[in-house]
């Protein structure tokens, strides 16, 4: 179905070592794991040091186009949702339990 | 009168009260069971407390909280490696949603989601999607270089839209390419 995926590898490989130090593996298989998302289609979470029309993916077309045209969103949704979980906890009143705690252990500090 | 004789430790515990909220969201999200969530912010108070001479004036409570609690999560979460967290009962109680009925599907399924995450993808993207700290404060406090911090950020969104199936090639090219790891 990827009759290409070694050399989208390579490719990636020697991407992966013109700017991080040889050796560095993890590095190399997260490289290649964004190339294979890339080919794809699935997910653009690219940084911003790999150039915006990466040698190593020839791809061009509607699919990627869309592709390109869905990752803000997908961000977006994701950043909305955690900060709704996050921010409606955090809007809470601190319960009793942390206040008496808090109490509790300052008059044990202040009597040594 | 009282401000005047007010110990050096005051301050500190006005900030340490100021940053409970964002700590019971922190371990909320982090363990996805508001009943240990509040276990682990007591746990961290009463740590900080008792170590109080051991943080230096002057530089982030809140960092220093955060490592407390993330430290306290990990030791008990390898005590705990088997059990499952407790995401449809709990939370859903303790939260009051006033999202419509379909928003709020859509709700559980993202924070089902999270739960699915590795421990250092969700606390990552906690940390840097909604807690507001910095990449450097979050790879500090995850003891982490900056470019990890990145990195597992970067998969922890990754690996929620395919959980969420944000996009619909997304099955596909899943059964084409296994993860590596």
């Amino acid at each position: 179905l990827f009759p290409d995926k070694g050399t989208i590898f390579i490719a990636a490989c020697f991407e992966a070592l013109a700017v991080s130090p040889a050796g560095n593996i993890e590095f190399i298989v997260e490289k290649r794991r964004r190339c294979d998302r890339r080919r794809a289609g699935e997910f653009l979470m690219i940084d911003k040091k790999t150039p915006g029309s990466s040698p190593t993916t020839p791809e061009t077309g509607p699919a990627s186009e869309q592709a390109k045209k869905r990752t803000p969103n997908v961000k977006d949704h994701i950043g909305r949702q955690l900060r709704a979980l996050y921010d409606e906890v955090a809007a809470q009143p601190v319960p009793d339990r942390f206040m008496e705690l808090l109490n509790r252990l300052d008059v044990k500090n202040g009597d040594e | 009168m009282i401000q005047d004789t007010m110990p050096a430790g005051a301050q500190i515990r006005r900030d340490m009260v100021a940053a409970i909220p964002r700590l019971r969201a922190f371990a909320v999200s982090l363990c996805g069971n508001p009943d240990r969530a509040d276990d682990l912010v007591q746990e961290t108070l009463a740590k900080a407390l008792l170590n109080i001479k051991s943080f230096t004036e002057g530089t982030n409570l809140m960092a220093w909280l955060f490592t407390i609690l993330r430290n306290g999560y990990y030791s008990e979460f390898r005590k705990r490696r088997r059990e499952v967290a407790d995401i449809d009962g709990n939370l859903s109680g303790m939260l009051v949603s006033k999202a419509s009925q379909d928003d709020h599907m859509e709700f559980l399924d993202f924070r089902e989601a999270l739960q699915k995450l590795p421990p250092d993808q969700r606390e990552a993207l906690i940390l840097i999607g909604a807690s507001g700290l910095s990449y450097e404060e979050a790879a500090e406090i995850c003891k982490c270089a900056v470019g990890t911090m990145k990195s597992r950020v970067s998969r922890a969104r990754s690996r929620l839209s395919e959980l969420l199936q944000l996009d619909p090639s997304t099955s596909a090219s899943h059964a084409t390419f296994p993860p590596s790891d």
